[in-house]
């Protein structure tokens, strides 16, 4: 049962998919987190390590130079600064879930030939020898990421079943709160559509937890899942979330299909 | 070699939660997946009416700003448009009831944040917030200077 479980993850498969994954998330830590890196003008002593390593890292994993080092380093930085500035101490930036769920995936990278594609290491391989640089590899990072999200989707399920989220209440304060406001909705009480809202959210997040990786229902739960997040993103406050979210369900679309859909636009 | 890591990594990432959100037992290393749990459970939901006539007639944030003097996005304080506790929104009532001078029947319905039965309700509009004595407001309405 096991191994039936884990047989996936050893199997080959194209890295474009991956390549891509790892040109996403690099994007989006830089987004997040350059702010905190910025070497000058207020470095301290103590962070000129960690910076240097975060824009050396970062920058050699968007042009995938030294890929899977690029990546292992940009995740050590980052994990470091997380527990040290974010569970240690009280950096507000480093206190977010998306937070933990963009380190942990560029951590995931780094076990996977994420420069195998689309990058510096490609070009530098096809130069020594077109016949010995493919472009496939193991699933393991991929689904791996796809693992990270599903658990994503799972827990934040099973959290959100108690009775102060299903009758939709808690929903209707996260609204009310975005909206600045504590006055009741002008056309009457609006309670069964946020009840009916919060069970269908937490239905939506076990189908995409499970769903996605059955290929049949991955057809239609990957739009409603980016539905889901851009919704999320127009009514809450929720940062960078969306984008991480919609990022990574990428790894949940199967590596040949990714393939062949960039082979066609590169041609 | 791929399958045993990927064995080590699915728990990592599968378990990880466990603690926090089966046991209620947080570990600081280990993330728990509660997005946006008890965002919002420092916010009540109110609904002013003012009663003339034997009818109830409700007044929005807007209506209420204005009857306050204060200008929306300028002097309109925060806690006068979001309602964090049942007290601030009883204060708010006495101030409005000052406002509405004497022999005024403002009614009050409300309910506030509790992550985990939903709401609560402090206030049901039941009774005249500038009735003299009301306790709630009577007890929140600043002291004349």
């Amino acid at each position: 049962m096991i191994a039936r479980l884990l047989a996936p993850f050893g199997r080959t498969e194209s890295t474009r998919s991956l390549a891509l994954l790892r040109i996403g998330l690099t994007v989006l830590v830089l987004f997040k987190f350059s702010s905190f890196f910025r070497l000058f003008p207020s470095t301290r002593i103590e962070r000129l390590v960690p910076d240097a390593i975060y824009w050396s890292a970062a920058a050699c994993l968007l042009v995938g130079w030294n890929s899977r080092r690029a990546a292992a380093a940009l995740f050590a930085v980052l994990a470091y600064c997380w527990g040290r500035y974010g569970v240690l101490g009280s950096v507000k930036l480093f206190d977010h879930h998306h937070v933990w769920l963009v380190i942990a995936s560029v951590g995931l990278l780094a076990l996977g030939p994420c420069g195998r594609s689309l990058s510096v290491d490609r070009w530098l391989a096809l130069q020594r020898d077109p016949a010995a640089a493919p472009e496939t590899g193991p699933a393991l990072a991929r689904l791996l990421i796809a693992a990270q999200l599903a658990a994503v989707y799972f827990w934040g399920a099973i959290d959100k079943m108690r009775p102060g989220f299903l009758s939709g209440d808690e929903l209707q304060r996260q609204l009310l709160r975005h909206f600045k406001t504590s006055d009741w909705p002008p056309l009457g009480s609006l309670d069964p559509v946020f009840a009916a809202m919060a069970v269908g959210t937490v239905a939506l997040e076990l189908s995409l937890a499970f769903g996605l990786w059955m290929p049949r229902p991955r057809r239609w739960l990957l739009p409603c899942a980016v539905a889901f997040h851009l919704t999320i993103y127009l009514t809450l406050s929720v940062a960078t979330f969306s984008g991480v979210a919609i990022t990574l369900l990428f790894a949940f679309i199967p590596a040949a299909a990714v393939d062949r859909a960039s082979r066609r636009l590169l041609a | 070699m791929a399958r045993r890591i990927a064995g080590v990594a699915l728990l990592c990432i599968v378990g990880a939660p466990i603690p926090h959100q089966v046991f209620g037992q947080p570990i600081p290393l280990l993330q728990s997946w509660r997005m946006f749990h008890g965002t919002g459970d420092d916010l009540c939901q109110v609904r002013f009416e003012q009663v003339e006539g034997g009818q109830r007639r409700a007044l929005s944030q807007a209506q209420r700003l204005e009857l306050l003097g204060r200008i929306e996005g300028r002097s309109a304080r925060m806690s006068d448009r979001r309602i964090a506790r049942a007290e601030g929104a009883w204060a708010l009532g006495g101030l409005l009831c000052d406002t509405l001078g004497p022999g005024a029947d403002l009614r009050l319905t409300m309910r506030c944040g509790d992550g985990e039965r939903g709401w609560t309700e402090p206030d049901d509009g039941t009774v005249n917030l500038c009735a003299p004595g009301h306790p709630a407001t009577d007890r929140h309405r600043p002291e004349s200077p």
